[in-house]
């Protein structure tokens, strides 16, 4: 899920977690500290990477998903698709 | 003593390097400005510290947390960073047996002979947790 955010462009922590509450509509209720060392390790991974942005005065982490980490993403997606249809098939 | 002090201390008991330490502190100073007074929401520093270091992989045995890594468990053996010499000198002196073999109860009651014989014990856990490191390296890879 924070592939699929930081996909749809570089984020910093406070943006991921804000962007994880609106697009579950509210149902990702995480303890939001939790999302930042998923961040580290998804860095250390190869997942994405980060720098030092400054906006508005602020000095920011931005997080921005690397080569591999849009195949990870990709084959997330199509995993959870086929996972998504079984279960959809069973329920129905 | 704010909460930033709290997760800044417990990154260090956790053994957080310092240079990592200061970025997570950035960045949870970041997040605090952009939403004052969210410290319930961002959880204990303790639990977010533990998480930390298994996630960055500097969690210890010690610790009361059974999902530790193995890289993380790797990176706790005391000394291991002679260890990986000890492995070579040990390969170097089997290699050297094998290459000179014939005299080998000369080698082995001679200095090298002993000198083998003390990098065993460093050499071998060494190659173990190689192994296991390498092993799951390679389950984790094939599961994606």
């Amino acid at each position: 899920m924070i592939l699929a955010v930081v996909g749809a462009g570089p984020a910093h922590g406070y943006a991921v977690i804000e962007a994880l509450r609106q697009r579950s509509g509210g149902v990702f209720e995480l303890p939001e500290g939790t999302v930042y060392p998923a961040l580290h390790r998804l860095e250390a991974d190869g997942l994405l990477a980060s720098s030092w942005d400054t906006a508005s005065g602020r000095r920011r982490r931005v997080y921005r998903l690397t080569r591999r980490g849009r195949s990870a993403l990709g084959l997330g997606r199509s995993e959870w698709q086929v996972f998504a249809r079984a279960v959809e098939g069973v329920l129905a | 003593v704010t909460w930033l002090d709290q997760l800044d201390l417990e990154l260090r008991n956790a053994r957080i390097p310092a240079s990592r330490r200061r970025r997570i502190i950035a960045e949870f100073a970041e997040h605090l400005a952009s939403e004052p007074g969210s410290e319930d929401r961002l959880g204990s520093p303790a639990a977010l510290a533990r998480q930390f270091a298994d996630e960055l992989g500097t969690a210890c045995w010690s610790m009361e947390d059974h999902d530790v890594r193995w890289r993380s468990a790797w990176r706790c053996l005391p000394g291991r960073q002679r260890m990986w010499r000890a492995a070579l000198g040990f390969s170097a002196g089997l290699a050297v047996v094998a290459w000179a073999g014939l005299d080998f109860h000369g080698f082995i009651n001679g200095p090298a002979g002993w000198a083998l014989l003390i990098s065993l014990p460093f050499a071998m856990p060494f190659f173990v947790a190689q192994f296991i490191y390498a092993r799951r390296q390679l389950s984790e890879g094939a599961d994606g």
